[in-house]
């Protein structure tokens, strides 16, 4: 009985041999050629089998982003048998439409992107660096040792936790892990991860927990082991990560109150959205010529607090009126500390 | 490996070996660029060994020795296949975060995308954490190019944003913001601006000149340029300092149930909201100036 390894490798040659035959070819092959072929890994006394096999086989390469698809000449009867071929407009990257300005700039933007600590994009987003590089669309090149440049290195120096994290997520499938959470308890759950972000340079990962049955965000570093993701889900429609980026109002046991804050009318709209994280809502109020911040808070005290560490650029708390009277109160606490020396 | 993750890697080493110089690449690079350990690279080598066509008698000669692998030959060499769909949501999210423009972002999604799949938008489930701004392609491409810029840009603090003349040199990372590293030809002095705070962005006829750039930390320059303060408060509340121009804290030896901490700050507003933020746990000591102007601003905010 041939092991699951040796049907795991028979089964890739079969794959890589179908990818590799059909780029060979000068004229798409027919069906008969290749279920036929044992060279191939068809050919079987049970031809209804290899149909079958060579159906999944295309699939999977479909998965790969490897396209075959049926052709059928100008002029070919319908009786005759189906044709295969590799289609190479929709495999293949189209070097003829980006430019090498434009492969160029996205080579050193991912570089700057990724440079970013605790960016959760960077394994998927060096691939596409080698990928540019390796389709000749930028100046760039690879060096003789395959390095990719400025990104060398940083795909082999991730947490193979984020890698886990992010293959789930891209399959969307569920991940079994085991996570320690802040007060030091290890919980085996399931998570379907909704979305990924980092933060003050840590990477976190937020979805529906088992455990809880609620959406939850955790810490990819606190995660001690993963084990292989299964079980699909579908991410919901109005998910958005954004609201799932704390600030530091957010650690608190007492229910969410809206607050809104004000910006001077001068603040670049970025550095307004650089504030508040991107979470809440921002609004200019032509009216007021200011900017508003809608955001749910859950400590006063540490949204004061955070509204005090930006007043220098303006920012100040509003509503509601527990919120600005301890905001008042911090700025009387700190005067009161310095003339009390 | 899986058949799939088998299948995948060595498409991923057919690749990059058809791309390398002179189609070979180093084994510990490539097996690193790949994540592959040395028995998964030999099972990839293995497979692609194996590829033969017969009617063409077309065959994939790779081969390892003197820690490299080598590919011989066209017949073995793969064009690069478009993005798959994880590659393509985090393109998709880098190209929405960097502001690349709209024309250059279409030509690289037909160009890499898969043509069959159109990204989400408004795709809200991927956050980098930086914001790099709407100037920052203009600034790349002023990197590139080594070319002059008028950047309008306001300084923490002042009420309104003004043009300067600037050297771009570089884009800087840090865990909270994203910065042009730059020479500002008025003042002949190295800043630092963050790119959210950025406002305009114009291009001049010149040409950018080389500078004698410092290459210094953060905290090094801070100490070099930085006013020196320092600051009382208990033990905890240093713990929970992590700023660039902060010292380790020092025993009070007034106060042995506070510590002293010296900081070297580029701007007093941003040291004294600190202070504020902090509700009374900290204290100006010295300067004594520094404590009295503290004390101006604070009662300023509650006019």
């Amino acid at each position: 009985m041939p092991s699951r390894s040796t049907e795991r490798e028979d089964a890739a040659q079969r794959l890589l041999n179908l990818v590799f035959t059909l780029s060979c070819a000068t004229m798409p092959l027919t069906t008969e050629q290749i279920v036929s072929d044992t060279d191939l890994g068809y050919g079987s006394d049970n031809r209804a089998s290899d149909l079958r096999k060579f159906r999944r086989d295309r699939e999977e390469l479909a998965r790969q982003g490897i396209l075959i698809t049926e052709v059928r000449p100008e002029g070919t009867p319908e009786t005759d048998p189906g044709r295969w071929a590799i289609d190479r407009e929709r495999t293949f990257a189209a070097g003829g439409i980006v430019t090498a300005d434009d492969a160029d700039l996205l080579v050193h933007a991912i570089d700057d992107y990724l440079s970013v600590p605790g960016n959760p994009l960077a394994r998927p987003l060096s691939s596409v660096r080698r990928k540019l590089v390796a389709a000749g669309m930028t100046t760039d090149t690879l060096s003789a040792d395959g390095g990719e440049g400025p990104t060398d290195g940083k795909a082999s120096s991730l947490s193979p936790m984020l890698d886990a994290v992010w293959t789930s997520y891209a399959l969307r499938l569920a991940l079994p892990i085991a996570y320690r959470d802040a007060r030091g308890n290890l919980i085996k759950r399931t998570v379907s991860i909704y979305g990924l972000f980092s933060l003050d340079g840590r990477t976190y990962f937020t979805g529906l927990d088992d455990h809880t049955n609620t959406v939850r965000t955790f810490r990819i570093d606190r995660v001690e082991r993963a084990w292989r993701p299964k079980g699909s889900y579908v991410i919901p429609p109005d998910f958005n990560i954004r609201d799932h980026l704390f600030l530091p109002f957010d650690f608190s046991r007492n229910e969410a109150m809206a607050a809104r804050f004000t910006l001077p009318d001068s603040t670049p709209r970025e550095e307004a959205l650089a504030i508040g994280g991107g979470r809440g809502s921002l609004k200019h109020d032509d009216e007021h010529a200011c900017w508003t911040w809608d955001v749910e808070v859950r400590d006063l005290r540490a949204a004061a607090a955070f509204a005090l560490a930006h007043a220098r650029s303006g920012l100040r708390p509003v509503q509601p009126k527990a919120l600005v009277d301890c905001w008042c109160e911090l700025v009387k606490e700190a005067i009161a500390r310095h003339e009390n020396r | 490996m899986k058949t799939d993750e088998q299948v995948r890697k060595a498409l991923q080493l057919l690749e990059a070996l058809s791309a390398a110089k002179g189609q070979r690449v180093d084994v510990q690079a490539v097996c690193a660029s790949l994540d592959l350990d040395e028995a998964e690279l030999d099972s990839c080598l293995n497979l692609i060994s194996n590829l033969a066509d017969r009617e063409t008698g077309a065959r994939a000669v790779v081969d390892r020795s003197n820690n490299e692998v080598v590919l011989h030959g066209d017949a073995g060499r793969l064009q690069t296949l478009r993005l798959d769909i994880s590659e393509g949501m985090a393109l998709a999210a880098a190209l929405r975060d960097l502001h690349i423009g709209k024309e250059a972002a279409d030509r690289l999604r037909r160009g890499l995308l898969p043509l069959d799949w159109t990204p989400d938008e408004g795709s809200s489930q991927l956050a980098g954490g930086v914001a790099f701004g709407p100037w920052f392609p203009v600034l790349r491409e002023a990197l590139e190019d080594g070319v002059r810029c008028s950047l309008t840009y306001r300084t923490q603090g002042e009420r309104e944003a003004r043009a300067r003349i600037v050297d771009p040199a570089a884009i800087e990372t840090r865990a909270d913001a994203a910065y042009l590293l730059a020479w500002d030809v008025e003042k002949d002095a190295e800043r630092r601006y963050r790119l959210d705070r950025i406002a305009d962005v114009q291009l001049t006829e010149d040409s950018a000149e080389r500078h004698p750039y410092r290459g210094e930390s953060t905290a090094d320059s801070l100490a070099r340029t930085g006013e020196r303060v320092v600051l009382a408060m208990d033990a905890g509340t240093a713990a929970g300092i992590d700023w660039d121009g902060a010292l380790p804290p020092e025993p009070d030896v007034h106060n042995p149930e506070e510590v002293r901490v010296t900081v070297y700050v580029g701007s007093r507003p941003w040291l004294f909201d600190q202070v504020l933020a902090s509700g009374g746990h900290m204290r100006i000591v010295e300067p004594q100036e520094a404590a009295d102007a503290f004390l101006t601003y604070a009662r300023s905010l509650l006019q």
